[in-house]
């Protein structure tokens, strides 16, 4: 790909190549989302009698259930794209087991996250319709900050972003759900905190929830779409070195390429990324950084 | 109505984990780290002190920080 001259291309026959490209990642069994999707849950949940037994210090399991929060995500966010498999197919149950449980250490429900991400990509840095729009910030530690207030309770971000969205959608069964899910949530930990355990409630579940929360917003919605200021689909996304590295990232170095082909797994966007970019690179995308 | 009543719940949302889960929180943590609380107070009133202080800024303002 290097040595051709892609300057005397079309988009057209730009777009053809990367397409090409992109085929070849498409496909493959996502074997590591599907192991870590499940895993991650079992080790979540494993942690509940080591702090109750105090096996472990409640703020080690603060520090495993926020890492399992986080990474928990990742195989669900490949089962809001049906990576693990497409509706109507053999395994389509997995698909839904995976996203499903990897996001109960986030207190996230899966249909929710699945309806409103599949809005962002659709507007992506849309003012009134991307969900995410509302982590936009003018720089780091203001993305933080932002964040944070989004988590808040009558925050625009967010979660009540997320229920506009829906609402504008149709998708009131949704936003029922949703609503059900997170009313089991508190009533689980009020449960668990009248009953003595508290602290553990915390330091496994709220806790891990909300520090999730803010690094998910911080590292999937504002990081790769800094400065939300274009919607065109070579514009939106771009690709950035993080302080934290790929994995401290979550992989979001690459999600330029997960915008423009996001059935893609997750592990091969790199791989893809650096593939497409002087395909990326002739269509004006912002690939400038890495 | 039922929506009504849903809407004044959700609206209720900081007291309702003021009470439901920061109070017996705060209270676990005093007894836990074996502060001693002023006048005999019962740790559980202590946490519900402590717990009020967060809750009722958050209840009026609509967020916690």
């Amino acid at each position: 790909m290097s040595n051709r001259d892609l300057s005397m291309l079309t988009p057209k026959e730009l777009a053809r190549i990367e397409r090409d490209i992109a085929r070849k990642h498409i496909g493959k069994f996502p074997w590591l989302a599907v192991t870590a999707g499940i895993g991650a849950f079992l080790c979540w949940l494993a942690l509940w009698p080591l702090v109750f037994m105090d096996v472990i210090p409640a703020w080690a399991g603060f520090v495993a259930a926020t890492v399992l929060a986080i990474i928990g995500y990742l195989p669900s966010h490949e089962a809001q794209h049906d990576i693990i498999a497409r509706p109507g197919s053999r395994l389509r149950w997995l698909n839904e087991v995976v996203g499903h449980v990897s996001t109960v250490p986030l207190a996230l429900p899966f249909d929710l996250a699945r309806a409103t991400h599949r809005e962002h990509h659709l507007h992506t840095n849309h003012p009134e319709l991307d969900p995410d729009y509302g982590s936009s910030a003018a720089g780091p530690l203001k993305a933080i900050w932002t964040a944070i207030q989004n988590i808040q309770p009558r925050s625009k971000g967010g979660h009540n972003a997320y229920s506009r969205t829906l609402l504008r959608l149709g998708r009131k069964d949704v936003l029922k759900g949703a609503a059900l899910y997170r009313a089991t949530w508190f009533l689980t930990l009020f449960t668990l905190a009248w009953t003595g355990h508290a602290i553990e409630a915390a330091a496994l579940w709220w806790l891990p929830h909300h520090v999730g929360y803010v690094y998910i917003q911080y590292y999937l919605s504002w990081a790769p779409h800094h400065p939300a200021n274009e919607t065109a689909r070579y514009r939106n996304t771009r690709s950035f070195r993080a302080a934290l590295g790929n994995i401290g990232s979550l992989g979001m170095q690459y999600h330029v390429v997960h915008h423009l082909h996001p059935r893609i797994p997750f592990l091969r966007t790199p791989q893809a990324y650096w593939e497409m970019k002087p395909v990326l690179e002739a269509q004006g995308a912002r690939v400038e950084d890495l | 109505m039922q929506k009504a009543v849903l809407s004044r719940i959700y609206k209720l949302g900081p007291m309702i984990f003021g009470l439901g889960f920061l109070t017996p929180l705060a209270a676990q943590i005093l007894q836990s780290s074996e502060v001693p609380l002023p006048f005999g107070m019962p740790p559980l009133l202590a946490g519900l002190l402590i717990a009020m202080a967060f809750t009722v800024p958050a209840q009026l303002r609509g967020r916690w920080v």
